[in-house]
């Protein structure tokens, strides 16, 4: 039976998401080298891969929140627990992942058909459309000063990331991770009793599907993942607002790794360390593409459900005081974990990404700016496979 | 919508995913022997049996199969199999399988060529 080994993974993946820089690839990794095989291991992975990608919203919403000072930087998630909206917040994330793994299961043929087609097509504009969101990060600055700050920022966060190449986790818990929740801690939050019930409308469907759409191109792209897929539809799309945006990160979120999948059926290409250990774990038959798409439809439905539940919980729980204690012991936690996976060459590449985090944050440019140091190596790795 | 319906829309997909997977699940590899996979085209099972000879180990391999009849297995990756090893072999029985190997091809007729998922030496 199955349903043991789904639930068992559905409950890793909650567990991984809660926990702030715990990433299913990390679990993978280890189960790659176990000798497990066959259905069982597959249907625990993708459970765990899917679930998580609903929880790990729930740590970034209600960690960390800034003040009124730094409102106009901060992300949405962080505008709405200070409007006293995180459960809109969470709902948001959760509507666009069940979205993105509802339709994209329907649209799971289509998109096998046009991926066998069309995989070289999109890796060949994938270095022109990840420059032209490099020159938009810095163009979209409407004050000067702000536009050269956002210029140095790019050049920085760049050289970041060719820098410390293998240190992707290190870079983005400094940037995204210890830089807000640092300046939270100075800055005196805004008080806002949370709301205890959230509405979320059709008018966010239009950027589940944007995301869906975003998630499925990304699946086939090598070193692109969900945060660079989501900064950079920002970009071209502006999202209405918060709660849309989010929208479109959980559909993101979900599709991409729905889509890495079929992805990994149809190309034999594996696009990120889960679908890497799964290449050798798996029966790669129509029968086993089937059972994967059911577990992560059901997944997908455990993942929304608990990370609902849980945020309900922690909104009950969460006050300034407790609120500051979790921001402090998040922070050391991130420093722990980037100590134990990556050792002391992560823990430098999280100091002087913090640094620049820190710096986007109080100069009031846009903090996917510092997505340049995954997007600049990207399209130099494109560039180089292209040539 | 309201964060009670999108829960009650969670649940239903969680409950439904469940009774679909129950449904529709069913083992796709069961101990099996190559004369029982040999009746039925498109048919897996699980092998046990002695490696005879080694055409190929690189990059896929090609290798005959003995459990107390003999079939030639095709699985597209490396291995470091040798003669004489004793394996598991997750196999099908794909009508369309036809070997490339000129030296397969001079085998006797009425052996099996079966496709594998996975080889494990024991």
């Amino acid at each position: 039976m199955i349903l043991p080994w789904l639930l068992l993974g559905s409950i890793a993946g909650i567990i991984a998401g809660l926990i702030p820089g715990l990433h299913s690839n990390n679990v993978a990794v280890l189960l790659a080298v176990s000798p497990f095989f066959g259905e069982e291991i597959t249907i625990f992975m993708l459970g765990m891969c899917i679930t998580q990608s609903f929880t790990e919203f729930i740590p970034s919403i209600f960690l960390g929140a800034p003040s009124e000072n730094t409102f106009e930087s901060i992300l949405p998630a962080h505008k709405m627990l200070l409007e006293g909206k995180a459960l809109e917040a969470v709902c948001a994330t959760v509507l666009g992942g069940i979205i993105a793994v509802l339709i994209g299961s329907a649209l799971t043929p289509f998109f096998f058909s046009f991926i066998e087609q069309n995989s070289q097509e999109i890796i060949t504009t994938t270095p022109f459309i990840l420059g032209f969101a490099l020159l938009v990060f810095i163009f979209s600055e409407k004050d000067l000063k702000k536009l050269i700050w956002a210029a140095f920022i790019v050049i920085a966060a760049a050289s970041q990331g060719m820098l410390f190449s293998n240190q992707v986790f290190p870079l983005i818990t400094g940037y995204f991770g210890i830089a807000g929740t640092l300046h939270s801690l100075k800055e005196r939050p805004v008080k806002a009793r949370q709301e205890e019930n959230a509405e979320v409308g059709s008018e966010t469907i239009g950027s589940a599907i944007v995301g869906l759409i975003g998630g499925a191109l990304v699946s086939v792209m090598p070193g692109i993942g969900s945060n660079t897929a989501a900064g950079i539809i920002n970009v071209f799309k502006k999202t209405p607002s918060a709660k849309g945006y989010l929208t479109m990160l959980g559909s993101i979120n979900a599709s991409n790794f729905f889509f890495s999948f079929a992805t990994l059926f149809a190309l034999s290409k594996a696009r990120n360390g889960t679908m890497l250990a799964l290449k050798d774990k798996m029966f790669f038959t129509p029968e086993m593409l089937l059972i994967g798409t059911l577990a992560m439809v059901t997944a997908a439905g455990i993942g929304g459900l608990c990370t609902i539940l849980l945020s309900k919980k922690a909104m009950g729980i969460l006050d300034e005081q407790k609120t500051k204690k979790l921001s402090i012991a998040s922070i050391v936690l991130m420093i722990i974990l980037v100590g134990l996976f990556c050792g002391t060459i992560g823990l430098i590449a999280m100091i002087f990404a913090t640094a620049l985090g820190l710096l986007t944050i109080t100069k009031g440019i846009r903090r996917s700016t510092c997505m340049s140091a995954l997007i600049v190596p990207a399209m130099l790795f494109y560039i180089f496979i292209l040539t | 919508m309201n964060d009670t319906q999108l829960t009650q829309i969670c649940f239903i997909i969680t409950i439904a995913g469940m009774v679909a997977l129950a449904l529709t699940y069913e083992p796709q590899f069961e101990n099996s022997t190559i004369t029982q996979l040999g009746e039925k085209e498109n048919s897996k099972g699980i092998l046990f049996g002695r490696v005879i000879a080694v055409i190929e180990n690189y990059p896929i391999t090609l290798f005959t199969l003995d459990d107390g009849n003999v079939a030639l297995i095709y699985y597209p990756r490396a291995t470091t199999l040798e003669q004489n090893d004793f394996v598991k072999v997750y196999a099908e029985n794909r009508s369309e399988q036809q070997p490339t190997n000129p030296s397969a091809i001079k085998k006797p007729k009425k052996q099996l060529n079966l496709y594998a998922q996975k080889v494990e030496k024991q």
